[in-house]
């Protein structure tokens, strides 16, 4: 009985030292990770293009969220891309975090969602290819994102919303499938180009929304 | 039998230790919290009048200085305490809303009575608490306790789970804020007062 616990016990602390192994060698596979982002099915055509004719002010309520929470940090880093892609958008004539005259308001949720059955995945592949040095099979990780636009015209008006949908696909080590996509050896620059293609559907379907004010 | 147990304490610290590892401990402050829409629909239909805020303070013996999650911290601002940044949050949601006024005479303050994060490898809670009283000319016209508590499951991997908890404390302070200002008694005592 106490050889088969020492024996599990010998195993135990294998796979710990093993973890703790893989973590060492972090920053070889962080270098190996490539970032890939899809615009195939969110880019907005030249023919679908909307810009209302007389653009009024809007206040921006901007918030990155995790599953539904709060994630400030992230919230942070992107909002600055938020708010260049809304003027860029030719759609509003200012963009502000205080209110604004007539009332407008554009919120703004950045939901990375988490699918618990890809978390586990995730975490399993990771922990192989971190134990190979990603030599023998890597793997490949999708970030959902479900980002949700609700235009308030005016206070007590009836919101106009629109939901885009987006990815973005990071791989790790050797992966054998062929990942579609931009290719980005840059987490930041991947996540800018996503976040632009995000704002591009999305404020172009509020555009496009008849209720939206021409 | 000895033996086996002391086995099992010298895996359960290896055990401890290697989550420490996985996570790295961090001590990060605290951040501000976005205003939302939710709230400022809810303060454009109570069209309650704009107020000020007021004190913020510790309720006496509470720890209000930093949340502990398996050795990483999360504090508030330097030279500050988490009562100050729940005032901060309401700062920002009424700001937002337009409802924000230094020299108004409706002044909010609040004393933060609970402050608590934890979590045990498989799931975690958080609850925060604050009696918030209005007062018009220095004198209380109002005042009540209101309380947030959120749960959620846990990981292992604690770079996982820290961030994780601190995310669902960090939301507190805005579920906390919205209770506050959507609360119908709340409201009226603002209308009235």
């Amino acid at each position: 009985m106490f050889a088969l616990r020492k024996n599990s016990l010998a195993k135990r602390v294998f796979a710990l030292a093993s973890a703790v192994l893989a973590i060492a060698a972090m920053p070889q596979i962080v270098q190996a990770a490539k970032f890939y982002v899809d615009a195939t099915t969110i880019a907005v055509k030249p023919e679908e293009k909307v810009t209302p004719a007389t653009p009024k002010p809007v206040q921006i309520l901007y918030e990155f969220q995790r599953d539904g929470g709060p994630n400030p940090k992230a919230t942070k880093f992107t909002k600055s891309f938020i708010f260049e892609d809304l003027k860029a958008s030719g759609g509003f004539s200012a963009v502000s975090e205080t209110p604004v005259e007539g009332g407008a308001v554009l919120s703004i949720k950045f939901n990375n969602v988490v699918d618990p059955e890809a978390l586990k995945k995730a975490k399993s592949d990771g922990f192989k290819t971190g134990l190979s040095f990603g030599l023998f099979g890597g793997t490949a990780v999708e970030d959902l994102y479900e980002v949700t636009f609700e235009y308030i015209p005016a206070p007590g008006a009836a919101p106009i919303k629109t939901i885009v949908y987006h990815k973005l696909v990071t791989t790790i080590g050797k992966v054998k499938e062929v990942i579609p996509g931009t290719q980005y050896k840059k987490a930041d620059l991947a996540v800018r180009e996503l976040v632009r293609q995000v704002m591009a559907r999305g404020t172009n379907n509020l555009f496009a929304d008849p209720a939206f004010p021409r | 039998m000895r033996m086996a147990l002391r086995y099992r304490g010298r895996a359960t610290v290896l055990a401890i230790g290697t989550a420490l590892l996985l996570s790295g401990c961090v001590s990060m402050a605290v951040d501000e919290l976005p205003a939302s829409l939710e709230t400022l629909q809810v303060l454009r239909a109570a069209d309650i009048p704009a107020l000020a805020l007021g004190s913020f303070t510790v309720s006496k013996g509470l720890d209000a200085r930093s949340i502990n999650i398996r050795g990483s911290t999360m504090h508030p601002a330097k030279g500050s305490n988490f009562a100050e940044f729940l005032g901060e949050t309401f700062g920002t949601e009424l700001r937002a809303a337009g409802k924000l006024d230094p020299s108004a005479p409706l002044v909010l303050s609040g004393e933060l009575t609970e402050n608590r994060a934890g979590e045990n490898l498989s799931s975690g809670t958080a609850s925060l608490g604050a009696t918030m009283t209005l007062s018009r000319g220095g004198k209380p016209v109002f005042s009540k306790a209101y309380h947030a508590e959120t749960k959620w499951k846990s990981d292992f991997i604690g770079a996982i789970a820290i961030p994780d908890a601190f995310r669902n404390y960090n939301a507190l302070y805005a579920a906390l804020v919205r209770q506050t200002l959507s609360d119908p008694e709340m409201i009226a005592a603002l209308k009235r007062s």
